[in-house]
């Protein structure tokens, strides 16, 4: 017996295929989504591991001032956690008047994947940066003033991708324009170099902690914290070993330059410093923050869609369930029959879905990334945990919407069901008491009316789904104008300074001579800033901060906007304490009044007192005096930066006049620190596409789900109309003029939702050291309307093709 | 002058493989202002009769004319304006919009026909003046079917086509129907035809046309009509 009600349930698949379809398509377009979303990340982060575990990406980096020997080669193999301890040469040099970092040939550490060609077999051979260069390219160094690399030519024998270059932007170089333009790797022996430049380190990591956990964070502070022990004793030691080796080949007459040499300074870098490794785990991070948001809606979705299908179903089937039960079946089994059909539907499009989806959107994510980064192989995985919990809740979400759709058939008496449907109730509505509105609507207009008022349940539906894709759409876009609106206002409103002009030396004011080197160049307004970094205790995490002091506050002002939040005024710099940035006063949570501690690179520690909060949007700083900042530290600011404008129009020009002075370090162009934000801005706005694609996939099912149900359960009516002799046209507008005002209303609605959800989206997304607009553009309310506009226009047309489609023979059926 | 004139009418559907003739060399006339009956059993091919001249569907051979002008070969769209300006259709299950009331539901109809009749004084000739603002749940079927057979006269059609009015009530209320419909019909002097398999309708028709297997059995013509009240089934 039960097995008969089991082949019912499978005959009303085949009965159907429509419905069941449709089901399927619900179902697995929500899970297809939410698995894909979710796996985005992981997946991202995953093969990025293991593209640096397969190359063996190093772990730490120690750069000495003067070089290190290996005497700090045998310090650091003695310490624990170590697996890897390699000593290497790298050096910028120019070629074609750009600067590119030659590094070494290493087996064992940051090992490149061959793209094209070999590796090379003779010393003039090497392998270089597969977006710059193509196999038997000639790469011709100059700049080695101190001929410290044998072979001035090479022929590129193989392009790479290096794991040491994740991101586009390759980072600063001493040299040129101050920007790295490319990389090539030469064999070891071409280096003539008595020091090593650098080395690099890999760390056990027996339990294979990932990127970015924090468990691989602690890993890295505790070998830190181990090689900041014997950082002192090893510069010390290299001080002593120059100074003597110097003696013995130098004579008495430089003796005393050899004093004043200074000491070696260790710098230990971690893989925050490779380039995009940091912002690669922030734009991972955003997927995840909105991958934790958006399954709220396709669950709603989902659930309300099958919800409708199945009661339509039981509606349908009202006959034979009535026939059924007067067979003398019980509630459970028919209700059984109901919760197969929707199990088989269920699994078929959790597992499309899922796999479909863990498939194809991390790869649309991944792509999207291209444009900043330069990627490994995507490496697909399927969290079968995941899987099986999605399953769990699915099907159990479905059992409760079959079993909320049965209720009401299976408590009728079997005699009930067996009879035609009572009659829906028509209705006034209260819209018809307001005479004067009621009165003044055409007859047309006042059907349309009471129709919108009398399916509810439709309406409902119609206001959540479309709502919520309107909804998404202005999140959607919102998140750009949040995000990209900020680097304008911080380079136009906050800091307008051209450039920042990094001194090899500290200063404290400027000379002559420098001012002649500026004026050459067209440096209009320069003026010296300290810059200094160091770390706040925000409770849950350390924050890392600029200090910045002016030398002349009057020219500073003309550069730094320090618009006051509390006052709408120009904060103040005085000797009375400091003024903060806003999103550190939140961190902190510090105002004013308070004091704030700040902690520099050794560990020692000052407290400041806050007299202001300033607006600002990208990272944190402090602003103090130069009076404020000799009582704290006890000594009178030197400077580190010159900031300015400039005339010339060639910056690149510019950058490498002002670094051949030798002078500065580095050249810091505002432009600079547009572009790369914008290249984040890029990867962002396809993340935005791809929010805009999913709402308006589930805005078309949504609008297809609805439309076809309303049409066949108005079939009869639309029938009757036909036979009455309404044109095409007038059944349309009929049925139209509901959809109409129901968009306009649900657009309305899912504006002003939207406006909260991004609020909501931004508040999550905004990490540590960024300020996001609050503010959503005009146009992207206009673009959010369009667009729905657009769908709903799309489903109408197909709307009046099933409309045209139906028979009149409809309406002379029996109701049942 | 509503004189309808069906020659030689076949009718076949194609239903998947299969064609079914559901109406074969089918020929009759009616004259204007005669109460018509077309009798049959079920399945004999009266509502694909009923469907031809109301311009529902096209017949697949044979002329339908319509006051001198043919329609069979209309299209789509000459079809509806026919449906629309010269038919006035009552149902077997009334088919009237729940959520309009009485009087809205023929102002429906009303609303698209150039010289339809005023809403209210049809619904009083059908006897409901009582119940306009009623909706469709709120009357019994025989109510209901009055304002169906309202809102197909409110249109001042040409041609009253009725599908087994009768077939949804009980035999007073159908009684009472098929007085209305035969009171509109003398009155107003609108053709009328009558689809139903109960044959005892047939004796208050001026002509009953007898259908089988989807061809004209015969044509009956009574010479002098029952009164409604003398009938019995």
């Amino acid at each position: 017996m039960i097995y008969l009600l089991f082949k019912n349930a499978l005959m009303k698949v085949k009965k159907s295929y429509g419905r069941f379809f449709s089901l399927i398509i619900i179902i697995a377009v929500g899970i297809g989504f939410f698995a894909g979303i979710r796996a985005s990340s992981p997946d991202i982060i995953n093969s990025v591991n293991t593209y640096y575990d397969k190359n063996n990406f190093m772990d730490l980096k120690i750069v000495s001032s003067m070089g290190l020997d290996d005497e700090d080669v045998n310090a650091i193999k003695k310490l624990g956690n170590i697996s890897t301890v390699k000593p290497t040469y790298s050096l910028d040099v120019l070629s074609k008047g750009k600067p590119i970092k030659v590094h070494t040939i290493e087996e064992n550490i940051n090992k490149s994947t061959i793209i094209n060609g070999r590796q090379p077999i003779k010393d003039n051979e090497c392998l270089a940066d597969s977006k710059s260069y193509k196999v038997g390219d000639l790469i011709t160094i100059t700049n080695d003033i101190n001929k410290q690399i044998r072979n001035q030519e090479y022929q590129v024998v193989g392009t790479v991708n290096s794991v040491l270059y994740l991101f586009k932007n390759y980072g600063i170089s001493n040299i040129g324009d101050g920007k790295l333009s490319s990389f090539i790797f030469i064999p070891r022996s071409n280096f003539q170099l008595d020091y090593y430049t650098e080395i690099y380190l890999t760390t056990k990591n027996p339990n294979n902690y990932k990127i970015y956990s924090k468990e691989y964070g602690n890993l890295i502070s505790q070998i830190k914290k181990d090689l900041t022990i014997i950082k002192e004793n090893r510069e010390n030691a290299r001080y002593t070993s120059i100074i003597e080796s110097a003696k013995l080949t130098e004579k008495n007459s430089s003796f005393e330059n050899l004093s004043q040499l200074e000491k070696p300074k260790w710098y230990i870098f971690d893989r925050t410093s490779a380039p995009g490794y940091t912002s690669l785990e922030e734009d991972t991070k955003k997927v995840t923050l909105i991958a934790q948001v958006l399954p709220i809606f396709f669950i709603a979705i989902v659930a309300l869609m099958s919800l409708n299908t199945m009661t339509r179903m039981i509606d349908e089937e009202r006959g034979e369930i009535g026939t059924l039960t007067s067979l003398g079946y019980y509630n459970s089994s028919i209700i059984s029959m109901y919760l197969l059909y929707v199990f088989t539907a269920s699994i078929i499009g959790i597992l499309s879905g899922f796999f479909l989806g863990s498939s194809l959107i991390p790869f649309i994510i991944y792509s999207t990334y291209q444009s900043s980064y330069i990627l490994p192989k995507l490496i697909i995985s399927y969290d079968l945990i995941t899987l099986i919990l999605i399953t769990l809740i699915t099907v159990s979400l479905m059992f409760l919407v079959t079993l909320r759709a049965g209720r009401k058939e299976l408590k009728e008496k079997p005699a009930n069901l067996l009879r035609p449907v009572p009659l829906k109730k028509g209705q006034t509505i209260l819209l018809e008491k307001i005479d004067f509105i009621w009165m003044h609507l055409s007859f047309s207009r006042k059907v349309t009316m009471r129709n919108i008022f009398r399916y509810k349940k439709r309406v409902f539906m119609t206001i959540v789904g479309i709502a919520g894709c309107t909804a998404l759409l202005l999140t959607g876009f919102g998140i750009r104008d949040s995000v990209s609106g900020i680097t304008d206002i911080q380079y136009s409103k906050v800091m307008k300074y051209d450039e920042m002009l990094v001194l090899k030396n500290e200063i404290t004011t400027i000379s002559k001579e420098l001012k002649v080197l500026l004026d050459k160049e067209q440096i209009i307004m320069p003026t010296l800033i300290k810059q200094a970094t160091y770390t706040v205790d925000a409770g849950s995490a350390n924050i890392d901060i600029n200090l910045i002091v002016p030398e002349d506050e009057n020219i500073f002002e003309e550069y730094f906007v320090l618009n006051s939040i509390l006052k709408n005024d120009i904060a103040a710099l005085d000797d009375s304490g400091v003024v903060i940035t806003s999103k550190l006063a939140e961190s902190t949570g510090a105002g004013v009044g308070d004091t704030i501690k700040i902690t520099d690179i050794e560990n020692e520690s000052f407290t400041l007192k806050v007299t202001d909060v300033v607006g600002n949007y990208i990272m944190h700083y402090i602003y103090m005096s130069k009076e404020s900042y000799n009582e704290v530290f006890g000594v009178s600011a030197k400077f580190n930066i010159v900031v300015s404008d400039h005339e010339s129009k060639d910056e690149s020009l510019l950058a490498k006049n002002l670094i051949t002075s030798n002078v500065f370090s580095s050249i810091i162009f505002t432009t600079d620190g547009l572009n790369t934000f914008n290249l984040l801005v890029t990867s962002l706005n396809n993340v935005i596409v791809m929010i805009i694609v999913i709402a308006s996939i589930l805005a078309l099912i949504v609008l297809f789900n609805l439309t076809s149900i309303n049409i066949s359960e108005r079939k009869r009516e639309i029938a009757t109309l036909k036979v009455l002799g309404f044109y095409d046209d007038e059944v349309s507008k009929y049925i139209y003029r509901e959809t109409i005002i129901l968009t306009f209303l649900s657009i309305a609605v899912g504006l002003v939702e939207g406006i909260f959800l991004h609020r909501y989206v931004i508040g999550i997304i905004e990490v540590d050291s960024t300020v996001f607009l609050k503010s959503i553009n005009p146009l992207s309310y206009v673009w959010a309307f369009l667009i729905t506009v657009v769908f709903t226009v799309v489903v109408q047309i197909f709307t009046y093709f099933k409309l045209k489609k139906i028979n009149m023979i409809e309406s002379l059926k029996s109701v049942n | 002058m509503a004189k309808i004139e069906l020659k030689g009418i076949k009718k076949e559907y194609k239903l998947g493989e299969v064609k079914i003739k559901a109406v074969e060399d089918c020929s009759f006339m009616i004259e204007k202002g005669e109460l018509v009956v077309i009798l049959g059993p079920s399945g004999a091919g009266k509502t694909t009769i009923l469907n031809l001249i109301g311009g529902m569907d096209n017949p697949t051979e044979g002329s339908i004319t319509i006051d001198g002008t043919r329609i069979d070969n209309y299209n789509t769209k000459s079809l509806i304006k026919y449906r629309r300006n010269d038919i006035g259709f009552v149902f077997q299950f009334y088919n009237l919009i729940n959520n309009l009331t009485a009087l809205e539901n023929v102002e429906l109809a009303c609303q698209i026909c150039p010289d339809s009749l005023d809403p209210k004084t049809i619904l009083e000739l059908v006897g409901l003046e009582e119940r306009i603002n009623n909706f469709p749940y709120q009357l019994s079927g025989g109510e209901q079917q009055r304002v169906a057979i309202a809102r197909a006269i409110a249109k001042n059609p040409k041609l009253l086509l009725c599908d087994e009015p009768t077939g949804a009530l009980d035999s007073n209320t159908g009684k009472k129907i098929i007085q209305l419909l035969q009171k509109t019909c003398k009155e107003m002097n609108m053709t009328t035809v009558i689809i139903t398999h109960n044959s005892v309708i047939a004796d208050i028709a001026d002509k009953v046309i007898h259908i089988r297997n989807g061809t004209v059995e015969a044509v009956t013509i009574n010479k002098e009509p029952k009164n409604v009240s003398e009938i019995v089934w």
